[in-house]
């Protein structure tokens, strides 16, 4: 076996921006940096809320029960003065399963909520190592129950209800979807997984390529399912609910949309999966954008991958709410 | 997860970050975008629409890297905004109000990489002189771009490589040039005959045939980098084997106990220390340093202390020498 793995070229203006940004953050996480992930990370309220008004969104903040009970939070994101009944998007936030907060990710909704007129619930699940699996998608899976139970208050179209999230928020989707067809949950019309986390096994092609370079390399991924799934990482005992990737049953899911970029870990998962649900008869819509490193399109959003990125979304989602 | 290295923004309005101006540019450059990808850095750097006229249309995006929202906009830029001539046409930043730090910096850019971008059409004069400098094209390839440009493979040439922002004083029909993206940058390259003068700043590569261009730029891009000052020509060919193994040390340079020992010291001791290997005397030198004998003495005495050997030393100079061509690419 060669010694350098090749890989396939970043996109020059997204290479170009992680030149001026990379000095910022090292090319790989490790546990000892977790607390300093979580204060570098967008607090939960700095800004979000001037964004919001902007926007012409309102925000209601409603605690809930979590997994076995404990309290944990929610938002209910609206457009001003919104009446009437219309399609809901409950959003999985990222951030390595270890990170990130609930408004993480929400950016891009906010066309959705004034375009589409939806309702977007976004939930601020408890993260590892110190709320290890299943914390993290049962308190998700916990806050898609109490949305679809309260649809009729919250102005959702139960018919009309959609999961989305990015990177682990992604995974945390794509689980919520297997636990709502196997306990007989929510029905839902979507799975929107950008840049999905899917597989904690770490054996592809793709996390050999992206090893100590780009964003959100081997290592990071190696620190962030550690983190939830501690020593049973990699082994028999992982649930396909925290690693997806696993499900050898994807029959009976929702359409999925899932991108992610032809540099960066998630590649050859998120490929599989979309694979894995066609030959399951689930219909699956698959990007791969090329050059794009993990979550391109937060970090260069200017750029032309990014647009193209945000585009194909919108148009998916847009399809799938019926609008 | 998704902003773990964070959002590109606007530059600082206020501070210069003319380093980040220059790796972007060079980045888009090296990867061979066209002209909207060079737009969409400039406005989303600047903060503001960036706008080019190409000779055909204008082309306007916002910092967003969309079209901006007021529809069509100028044909070109008002007077008061920061502006450019390309060979072409034009390039702008729409910047009302008082000019951002580095607007003049990212309209300089923006302008090079468009006459890059411009010049890499294929059959246009440029790109073929690019094609004669790559060593990843092989000879028949170059030989095609020698024709064009009416180099005879055979003539005698050298390659001399100019800091980007150099602007070129040789006649273009006996002297063609372009900007060549290289691993430490963008490099103005220019091929002269083997007997030509050459005006600094630069670095000139040894003579050779005009189908081994390649390897006469890579000595030319080098001695560039060893350039010790502002003005200055740095000749390959005069370094000889020095050039040699300065190229093969330099992957091991940052490592070198004597590249070390040099790289801990100030620039007044470097340059202390330049005059003492140099001179024909400690008196000499000191006279060329305006330093009183007794005092360069001393200061001698306690720099071989510091270096571990005597600079003034038949191996001393040599390693003196060798670590502080050295000292040059690690810190370039």
């Amino acid at each position: 076996m060669a010694e350098i793995l090749q890989r396939p070229p970043f996109d020059p203006e997204l290479e170009a921006a992680l030149t001026l940004l990379a000095d910022q953050m090292p090319a790989t996480f490790t546990p000892e940096m977790i607390p300093m992930l979580r204060q570098g990370m967008p607090g939960f309220d700095v800004g979000v809320n001037d964004l919001l008004a902007e926007a012409g969104v309102e925000r209601r903040d409603v605690t809930i029960a979590g997994h076995e009970g404990d309290e944990i939070e929610v938002s209910v994101l609206r457009r001003e003065g919104r009446t009437g009944v219309g399609p809901g998007i409950y959003h999985t936030h990222g951030g390595g399963m270890i990170f990130g907060g609930r408004f993480l990710g929400v950016e891009q909704m906010l066309e959705w909520i004034i375009d589409l007129d939806a309702v977007v619930v976004t939930v601020e699940y408890r993260v590892a190592p110190e709320f290890p699996d299943p914390y993290p998608v049962r308190d998700c899976y916990a806050g898609l129950v109490w949305t679809a139970e309260h649809a009729e208050e919250l102005g959702i179209d139960p018919e009309r209800l959609i999961i989305a999230g990015g990177s682990a928020g992604g995974g945390l989707a794509a689980g919520l979807a297997l636990i709502a067809r196997d306990e007989d949950g929510p029905a839902l019309a979507g799975q929107l997984l950008i840049c999905p986390m899917l597989d904690d096994r770490d054996q592809t092609v793709s996390t050999r390529q992206i090893d100590g370079i780009g964003v959100w390399d081997r290592g990071s991924n190696v620190t962030g399912w550690s983190a939830l799934l501690g020593d049973r990482r990699g082994t028999d005992d992982v649930s396909i609910y925290a690693a997806p990737a696993r499900a050898t049953d994807l029959s009976g899911l929702p359409p999925a949309f899932i991108d992610c970029g032809s540099a960066e870990v998630f590649r050859d998962e998120d490929v599989a999966y979309a694979t894995a649900l066609w030959a399951a008869g689930v219909q699956a819509e698959l990007h791969v954008w090329a050059g794009g490193f993990h979550g391109f399109d937060m970090t260069a959003p200017h750029s032309a991958l990014a647009r193209a990125a945000r585009a194909a979304r919108a148009a998916w989602v847009a399809r799938t709410l019926g609008a | 997860m998704q902003e773990l290295v964070g959002r590109l923004t606007a530059l600082d309005a206020e501070a210069s970050e003319t380093l980040k101006v220059v790796a972007y540019f060079d980045v888009l450059v090296a990867g061979g975008v066209g002209l909207q990808a060079l737009l969409r850095g400039a406005a989303v750097l600047s903060g503001t629409v960036a706008g080019a006229f190409d000779g055909r249309r204008t082309h306007r995006i916002g910092p967003d890297g969309g079209r901006p929202a007021d529809g069509a906009g100028p044909a070109g830029p008002r007077p008061d905004w920061p502006a450019r001539s390309t060979s072409t046409g034009k390039v702008w930043l729409e910047r009302d109000g008082s000019p951002h730090a580095n607007d003049e910096m990212v309209i300089e850019r923006l302008a090079l990489a468009v006459e890059l971008v411009e010049a890499r059409r294929p059959g246009h004069r440029d790109s073929s002189l690019e094609t004669a400098l790559d060593a990843a094209r092989d000879v028949e390839e170059r030989r095609v771009a020698l024709s064009r440009l009416r180099l005879d493979p055979a003539r005698l040439v050298r390659a001399v490589a100019h800091p980007v922002a150099h602007q070129v004083a040789y006649r273009a029909e006996v002297a063609p040039s372009t900007v060549v993206a290289t691993p430490c940058g963008l490099v103005r390259a220019v091929v002269l005959g083997g007997d030509a003068e050459v005006a600094g700043p630069a670095g000139a590569g040894v003579t050779l045939r005009a189908d081994e261009l390649p390897e006469s730029f890579r000595t030319a891009v080098l001695a560039l980098r060893l350039l010790p000052g502002s003005g200055a020509v740095v000749d390959a060919a005069a370094l000889g084997i020095l050039l040699a193994a300065v190229s093969a040390l330099e992957p091991v340079a940052a490592e070198q106990p004597d590249v070390v020992a040099l790289a801990r010291l100030d620039a007044r001791a470097r340059a202390v220390l330049d005059e003492l290997a140099a001179a024909e005397s400690v008196r000499a030198a000191a006279a060329a340093l305006g330093m009183h004998h007794s005092t360069l003495q001393a200061r001698h005495d306690t720099l071989t202390n510091d270096l571990g050997y005597d600079p003034r030393s038949l191996d001393g100079r040599a390693r003196f020498r060798l670590a502080r061509l050295l000292l040059r690419l690690a810190e370039d």
